[in-house]
């Protein structure tokens, strides 16, 4: 075969196998496509909130809905939008006590009715304390923060708990949280700043979140994830890098709010089902209690006791992929793990003096 | 103007074709990389299991791994290769009273402790001794064909047939995912059996099962396989519909064995997440009532009382969350709650009508 002939099949071959390969990513995008357009609505369940220009978003004030998560799971909101058991006024009666929980959704009680969060619990676990579930859905540590230094000032209160889950750390570090924009904490010369006010109006539905999520289908992506480490650890890592400080000024700074309203602040760390088993949270648990020691502010991490109950009934502490009409709550606590945390938290409450002594508890 | 939008026409498609032809190249070096690099799935064969020339695998007997599928949660096997049912051993059975259960992983437990699986739970109910005859991954033939061969050394009045779906898959391959096993076949009204002796499991049979599972990673097979329907891996699965007829006479042939053994044969179809909603196994199981129905044999199909329980009961009756150093391939299998459920249920089917 003459020269020119080989160079010609070889050409041939070679834009044959360009072809081909051409034809795979154009179909690998295609598909890609066609996934976008089919992601499906919003969970319903989100519509519980509107827009907020310092949070993003805050609860539906005057909500009253009887089969929120299905039957009879009531979800009921004050006029500033936080979730109550009962009607609530600002004010104290005489001789009253009052906890302020905030948090995200495992506080606010995302899948249970309003009496069956640990926050209202703690009634029944500290006679004659009355609680206030300053909880919102999908809040970072910075939001819950930032809502609590605006609009607790109204609601005297003896304690506040502060609870947290791993993921709320994740929350800080985005200006945007399943597609909700949202406000962000920085550091300017030590000094905390917000970023991304007035947070930038909820557009609709976006399909945005999802879509950016579906983006390991493609093969590119893949390669690259391949050749990145892509273990908890070192994503936990990643995101402490960026809030570890900011969450630390964020402590102190709540730590100083909480004293000027004559108030007592605890941390607390709220196991998600991520933290049943040791793993890569638990890094940051333990910093958490060694700046607690160092900071003086009382840290409770409920992750060692709930490790300590027998699988089967740690089971039943967490709301199951199917349990629940409405999708959504998947992975929070049921009532019962709300009852759990509320009995342990408050056996933590009365071990540290300062606190017993505000709720006038007595102290162990 | 004209100039201009030709111009920007031929930088998009540039774009495009670039794009395109990136995203090919990944997906082919992809391709390359895995198939090359492909092993066998580790830990898919248990150090529980040894080769068995008829079976493909069976249990080593007298053997222990006391955390098999998470810290204290053992396996263990007796001196006839049984699973062994832990603390169900000691319950008081009636004098000479015993009850065989067959079937995969379903019955052998995997995820569970010996004294959660459903056996040796359903022992206890029913006061006999039970005796744990099910395997990981077998297929209906093997497990027809192990108690054949070796049930007789059990003394028992009752074989509990446990039958999953996968389970009657199974039996259409001569090797499910690699794993060499007996294959059954009709010659006229006789069963045959063809594979036999077994060989000796390869690393390398598996590894070829892997790599022709990897076509599918392509996005041209994907996209194929949505627009088409055509999968090869659904075909395969439903090859055991074109071959009812063997699964019945498997079954009349389990029933013989039974019965030369002082035993009765009971079919106990248990659910798996496959058949949680309505689907193409209902097809099958419709076919295996109809079948016990022509020959009086007991069925039990615990599916549509398992599609009554509680959604978050259905969650978690299945394994989700999988202890640190499990052996794999646990998540979905019954959990202890699942066992508990399935062995209640079925001793209340199976207890005689009250007087």
């Amino acid at each position: 075969m003459s020269k020119s002939r080989v160079s010609k099949v070889v050409g041939v071959i070679l834009v044959l196998l360009l072809c081909l390969i051409g034809l795979e990513g154009l179909i690998s995008f295609g598909l890609l496509a066609s996934d976008i357009r089919h992601i499906p609505r919003t969970p319903e369940n989100f519509r519980q909130a509107q827009y907020d220009t310092l949070l993003g978003w805050v609860g539906l004030p005057n909500l009253a809905r009887t089969d929120n998560y299905g039957p009879g799971t009531r979800l009921t909101t004050n006029a500033d939008g936080m979730r109550i058991h009962r009607p609530v006024s600002p004010p104290l009666a005489p001789g009253e006590k009052r906890i302020i929980c905030s948090g995200d959704s495992f506080t606010f009680g995302s899948g249970v009715s309003d009496d069956e969060t640990f926050c209202a619990y703690l009634e029944q676990e500290l006679p004659g304390v009355r609680t206030l579930n300053m909880a919102q859905r999908g809040y970072g540590i910075d939001q819950a923060y930032l809502w609590y230094k605006r609009d607790a000032v109204r609601y005297p209160h003896q304690v506040h708990v502060f609870a947290f889950i791993w993921a709320d750390f994740e929350r800080m570090a985005v200006k945007s949280f399943t597609g909700y924009p949202k406000s962000r904490l920085r550091l300017k010369d030590g000094a905390l700043e917000i970023e991304n006010v007035p947070v930038p109006r909820w557009t609709g539905e976006s399909r945005l979140t999802t879509a950016l999520g579906m983006l390991p289908e493609l093969r590119i992506v893949q390669a690259v994830q391949r050749r990145v480490d892509q273990s908890d650890a070192t994503k936990l890592a990643r995101v402490d890098a960026q809030v570890w400080d900011i969450a630390l000024a964020v402590f102190k700074d709540l730590e100083r709010l909480n004293r000027e309203r004559g108030s007592n602040l605890v941390l607390v760390y709220l196991p998600a089902p991520a933290d049943l088993a040791p793993g890569a949270q638990d890094t940051r648990r333990r910093r958490l209690a060694e700046f607690s020691h160092s900071s003086g502010i009382p840290f409770v991490d409920l992750t060692a006791e709930i490790r300590t109950v027998p699988p089967d009934s740690a089971d039943w502490m967490f709301i199951t992929p199917n349990a629940l009409p409405v999708q959504g709550s998947s992975g929070h606590y049921t009532a019962a793990g709300h009852r759990w945390v509320a009995a342990r938290l408050a056996e933590h409450l009365r071990a540290i003096p300062a606190v017993a002594a505000a709720l006038g508890a007595p102290a162990r | 103007m004209k100039r201009v939008l030709a111009g920007t026409v031929v930088s998009l498609a540039i774009v495009i074709a670039t794009l395109c032809l990136l995203e090919g190249a990944a997906s082919a070096l992809l391709f390359v990389r895995d198939y090359r690099n492909a092993s066998p799935p580790s830990g898919l064969i248990r150090p529980h299991t040894t080769h068995d020339s008829l079976l493909g695998w069976v249990n080593r007997p007298g053997f222990s791994s006391p955390d098999e599928y998470g810290k204290d949660i053992g396996l263990t096997t007796t001196a006839l290769g049984f699973r062994a049912t832990g603390t169900a051993d000691s319950v008081s059975a009636q004098e000479g009273q015993g009850l065989v259960c067959s079937g995969d992983s379903y019955t052998l437990g995997y995820g569970v402790s010996d004294d959660h699986t459903w056996c040796a739970l359903l022992g206890i109910y029913t006061k006999r001794r039970a005796f744990n005859m099910g395997q990981a991954d077998y297929g209906l033939d093997q497990s027809a064909l192990w108690y054949e061969r070796d049930a007789r050394r059990a003394p028992h009045q009752v074989q509990i047939l446990g039958v999953t779906d996968a389970q009657l898959e199974r039996m259409a391959s001569s090797s499910p995912g690699g794993r060499f096993k007996p294959e059954l076949a009709l010659d006229g009204s006789k069963v045959v059996t063809h594979g036999v002796p077994v060989p000796a499991q390869t690393a390398t049979a598996m590894r070829d099962a892997v790599r022709a599972r990897m076509k599918y990673d392509l996005r041209a097979v994907q996209a194929f396989v949505r627009i088409t329907g055509v999968d090869g891996r659904a075909t395969q699965a439903k090859r055991i519909d074109e071959r009812w007829p063997l699964v019945e006479k498997v079954l009349d042939d389990l029933a013989a064995a039974n019965a030369s053994n002082g035993s009765r044969l009971v079919l106990a179809y248990l659910p798996s997440k496959r058949d949680l909603r309505p689907s193409s196994p209902d097809e099958r199981r419709k076919k295996l009532a109809a079948y016990a129905q022509r020959r009086g044999t007991t069925f039990v199909d615990l599916t549509s009382a398992m599609r009554a329980l509680r959604p978050d009961s259905i969650d978690l009756s299945f394994i989700s969350r999988v202890p640190a150093s499990a052996a794999p391939g646990t998540t979905n299998q019954y959990s202890d709650l699942g066992h508990a459920w399935i062995a209640r249920t079925l001793a209340e089917k199976l207890a005689p009508p009250a007087p």
